[in-house]
């Protein structure tokens, strides 16, 4: 192609416009490449994830999976293709090992080697399938009402911990975990910005309180959880308990809140307040009637994002609150009403920690692992969502 | 003022405030009483913490202390200094089976057969080195290990007598409290009441009226009746008898004898190492006779031969260290503090000596965060330049929320994901023939500092994005403005002027990142490999690419699972300690950095 001719008064290459322009897109590719890590994390949980928790048929969501205790699973998987498989896989091990040893020397051979590796390989792959065909898989509460065990001759029975059945108890011990702990952050955060943005005067007691909001939002979760530990759980002997992890998150949510709820009551004008004084409020009645009606979405939505990031904690709940497993729901079994604070409750990332550390990654055990991360990915993200698009409402609702 | 009061009330208009008072306090002023009250829950929260960190924590020291002075009364110290020529040549074996490894290597890749191979290798003067080389240490690694079960038994009688004694402790308050006149047991000790007598008459054969009267007792105490005269003094015989019988399996340690037992044997133990000394000389002086025909093998041979010298010359120096030690020599109370600060170990639950060293988890921590922030720095404040300077609006108004949506992913997802994606991605690229540049590749483990350092990156971009973008943004207009007027390109103000004004608040950004990776605790829990060691550092960059733990994730794995109260559960607090004034220091040097340099013009 003949280069084009150049106008006279186009713009002329020069090398500090080609480095600019080298610049320019490498800070663009440097946020794009954050941008695609993030959301290759989203796309590959969320499809290997709806596999667990969507189904193919009516109602399309997998509601066993969602609403079931979490239990054993136990597999049978038929012998015969089984066996076969691991002798193919035997043979396809030695055959690379040979084409590994032979080198480059020979490429005759090699091909040879790579054509009956490719069609060892094709066989297992119909064995396979045979195998997934024939297999058995029971949760533990089937396996125990079966009445008679399939043939450990024809069959071979595997196990595997927290594989089966559902995911219910870890998503209702979540929810009650993040409103617990947003009602008592939402009030004591509230109490606080209310007094640092309407009473509080310049000066020691202020820059102190800043100081200690700042620095408490620094603190490592896992110091939190140890703090949660001695004081809730030992010295006031709650045990591991939802109260306990109320309080340990709720502590964890406050600085954002304070923060938040502060800065939004700041951002009221002052003419509010100085219009109801004139009235003769008093300045509890102009607080009331007067700023936090107009700052509370803005309290609210920044808020909301807090409170998704502290559902989203595992280490503060680890021992204050979450258990591995739990066969009751929080409403079954109480012996009087207040028992219903001093329980442990399973969690979703705790659940998550436990299926992702604690057991083996296989074809029988993904599913359980990414459901649980999908569906916990799901609810704090519709969170975060939201908290961001009720922000971007409010912003252009109030203008003052 | 009291004459306008009078005119007011005669005129009926009240312009004076009704005052609600409540000791002494309006009700305006109760009311600020009370949110101020409430806004100091960010002071007190901090009080707690340290407090409830240093009472849990707080006995660590003293345990650890008397650990210390176990570990040197029962002679396992000893015997520790006595394993280090093992170690040491245990390390050259090592070294020795490597250069076989490599020698079988070359000779694969000359293109000998089989047989041929082992032939050469095989031949009496090979063989006589390879193999013999491990047997001359035989001798001494038996002593050795005699001496440490020795040393072991002292230490475990002297903790055993430490729980009896314990036990006769809780006996001796029991019988206290149940020779009182007004005693009357809770439910749950009136049933270990009777589960003990229930044990007593199955283990013993006792004359009618005594069984018979126990059986009475049995029942009422399962029942509901009053505790009596009778079960008082059954149980009280009881708990003397048993009480005496614990006291009696305590057998005290004399550890000035014992330790005889294991610093005995001087003379033999000077025979085993002249001897090894010898032995090894002649092998190695029969190793000149084997022919590598290469050069670089035969470079590595001699310097074998150089090694065992050095550590054949450190025998002297090491029985001086033995001839020196002491047994009775005190320990200072500090050494606890110091040995948990630079401790270089941390072994729990071993049959020898339990070590809490910070270190092994300390450096583990700052290299996956020093991986993170490499990172993190350049993607972070890269992006915060992009957005700020150089996209269009409608770019800015979808990443900032993008970003801030992304860190709001949970980091137990970012580790799970870790765990089943990226280890294995990494694993599997490592292995690729076109990666094999890279000096440490392939890779062995998929769970590694890298592994959790690049996924702490993408948590700690969301906190330095957003913090360095706000500042980046707080730079007054007219800087730019004045930038372009001069004729700087758009490149240039950014770099030149708009970066360099918000320097403090990227700093403190960067800051603010680097605290939230290090006190991150479930990615580098499932990612980091958890291998409690000090990362190889003389490993240049490979150093990058070895599983590590660190101070979060060790409280996290093993606070569930240890002793309340123990040394082992106070360390994890200890720990706890550490890292939250970690978080301080660096929460308050992100201020200092913002204040300090905080520039005149805005």
């Amino acid at each position: 192609m003949p280069k084009p001719k150049r106008h006279r008064f186009s713009i002329r290459p020069s090398r500090k416009k080609t480095t600019e322009v080298l610049a320019v897109n490498l800070f663009r590719l440097m946020t794009y490449c954050v941008i695609l890590a993030a959301a290759y994390i989203f796309v590959d949980i969320a499809v290997n994830g709806s596999k667990a928790v969507f189904q193919s048929k009516a109602p399309f969501i997998n509601t066993q999976f969602l609403t079931e205790k979490p239990q054993t699973l136990h597999v049978f998987e038929p012998l015969e293709p089984y066996n076969d498989l691991q002798r193919l896989h035997g043979q396809i091990l030695r055959l690379e090992a040979k084409r590994k040893a032979l080198g480059k020397n020979d490429a005759q051979q090699d091909a040879e080697y790579a054509i009956e590796i490719s069609s060892l390989q094709t066989e297992m792959e119909t064995l396979d399938a045979q195998r997934k065909a024939g297999r058995l898989k029971y949760s533990d509460d089937e396996f125990r009402a079966l009445t008679e065990t399939p043939d450990p001759s024809k069959f071979k029975h595997e196990t595997y911990a927290y594989s089966g059945g559902g995911i219910g108890p870890a998503i209702i011990g979540t929810c009650l975990l993040v409103l617990g702990s947003i009602a008592i952050a939402l009030s004591l955060g509230l109490l606080c910005a209310i007094y640092l943005s309407e009473y509080s005067r310049p000066g020691k007691t202020l820059q102190a309180i800043r100081l200690s909001v700042l620095n408490l939002s620094g603190v490592p979760s896992i110091v939190f959880g140890l703090f949660g530990f001695g004081m809730f759980v030992l010295f006031f002997g709650w045990g591991v308990s939802m109260i306990a992890g109320w309080f340990t998150l709720a502590i964890m949510a406050l600085p954002v809140i304070i923060a938040a709820s502060e800065e939004s009551m700041r951002a009221i004008p002052r003419g509010f307040r100085e219009g109801s004084l004139a009235l003769g409020a008093t300045k509890w009645t102009s607080i009331r009637t007067n700023v936090l009606p107009y700052a509370l979405p803005g309290i609210l939505t920044p808020s909301i994002m807090g409170i998704a990031r502290v559902a989203g904690e595992t280490a503060p709940i680890m021992f204050t609150a979450a258990y591995a497993l739990r066969d009751q729901l929080p409403w079954e079994g109480l012996k009087q009403p207040t028992d219903f604070f001093f329980q442990g409750v399973m969690a979703l990332p705790y659940h998550i920690y436990v299926v992702s550390s604690k057991i083996p990654q296989n074809e029988y055990t993904r599913d359980m692992q990414y459901g649980t991360a999908f569906v916990f990915l799901f609810i704090v993200g519709f969170f975060a969502l939201s908290s961001i698009l009720l922000r971007i409402k409010v912003r252009s609702k109030y203008k003052w | 003022m009291s004459e306008d009061l009078q005119a007011s009330e005669q005129s009926g208009v009240r312009f004076t405030r009704r005052k609600n008072v409540l000791f002494g306090k309006d009700r305006d002023s109760i009311i600020k009483g009370f949110f101020g009250s409430s806004a100091t829950v960010a002071i007190v929260v901090l009080g707690l913490i340290t407090i409830f960190l240093f009472k849990e924590g707080a006995g660590f020291l003293g345990s650890y202390h008397k650990s210390l002075q176990e570990y040197r009364l029962s002679g396992l110290e000893y015997v520790d200094i006595l394993k280090e020529p093992r170690d040491d040549f245990s390390a050259l074996n090592r070294y020795l089976t490597d250069i076989r490894a490599e020698w079988i290597q070359s000779l694969k890749a000359q293109g000998l057969t089989k047989k041929e191979m082992s032939a050469i290798v095989t031949a009496p003067e090979a063989k006589a080195l390879f193999l013999r080389y491990l047997r001359t240490g035989s001798q001494l690694r038996g002593f050795i290990k005699k001496k440490m079960d020795a040393a072991i038994e002292v230490r475990d009688r002297f903790i055993t007598n430490e729980n009896l004694r314990e036990t006769v402790n809780n006996y001796t308050a029991e019988i206290e409290a149940v020779s009182q006149t007004d005693y009357d047991p809770e439910a749950e000790e009136r049933s270990r009441h009777a589960l003990r007598l229930k044990q007593y008459l199955r283990e013993n054969t006792l004359p009618e009226a005594v069984s018979q009267r126990t059986t009475e007792v049995i029942a009422g105490l399962e029942g509901e009746a009053p505790f009596g005269e009778a079960a008082r003094t059954l149980i009280l015989k009881l708990l003397q008898e048993q009480s005496e019988e614990t006291r009696r399996a305590i057998q005290p340690v004399d550890f000035n004898k014992s330790i005889a037992v294991i610093t005995g044997d001087q003379a033999s133990y000077a025979t085993i190492l002249t001897k090894m000394k010898a032995d090894i000389h002649t092998l190695l002086d029969q190793a000149d006779a084997i022919a590598f025909n290469n050069p670089a093998l035969e470079k590595r041979v001699e310097r074998f031969g150089e090694l065992n010298e050095q550590f054949l010359a450190s025998f002297p120096k090491h029985k001086a260290k033995l001839a020196v030690w002491d047994q009775n020599e005190a320990i200072p109370p500090w050494r606890a503090l110091v040995a948990f600060l630079t401790g270089k170990d941390w072994v729990t639950a071993s049959d020898q000596q339990d070590w809490y060293g910070l270190l092994p988890l300390l450096s583990g921590s700052l290299l996956i965060s020093l991986i993170a922030l490499l990172f993190a720095v350049p993607f972070g404040v890269g992006a915060a330049i992009y957005v700020n300077q150089i996209a269009g609006p409608l770019e800015r108004n979808l990443i900032k929320p993008y970003v801030e949506f992304v860190s709001a992913i949970p980091s137990v997802v970012i580790g799970f994901f870790g765990v089943v994606v990226f280890g294995e991605a990494i694993r599997l690229l490592s292995q690729f023939e076109f990666m094999a540049w890279v000096p440490f590749f392939p890779l062995q483990e998929r769970l590694n500092a890298f592994t959790a350092g690049g996924l702490l990156a993408l948590m700690a971009i969301p906190t330095i994005f957003t913090l360095a973008e706000d500042a980046i943004n707080n730079i007054p207009r007219h800087f730019k403005e004045a930038s372009f007027a001069v004729g700087a390109t758009r490149l240039q103000t950014t770099l030149r002027v708009i970066v360099p004004s918000a320097l403090s608040g990227i700093i403190s950004a960067i800051m603010l990142g680097f605290g939230r990776v290090i006190g991150e605790t479930m990615v580098v829990l499932l990612c980091a490999g958890t291998r409690i060691k000090i990362p190889d550092f003389t490993d240049g960059l490979g150093v990058f690419f070895q599983p590590v733990h660190t101070m979060t994730g060790i409280i996290a794995q093993e606070m569930g699972e240890v002793v309340r109260g123990s040394v082992h559960y106070r360390a994890l607090f200890m720990v706890g300690i550490v890292l939250f004034f970690v978080s301080l220091l660096i929460n308050f040097g992100a201020q200092w950095v913002v204040k300090k340099y905080r520039r005149v013009g805005d």
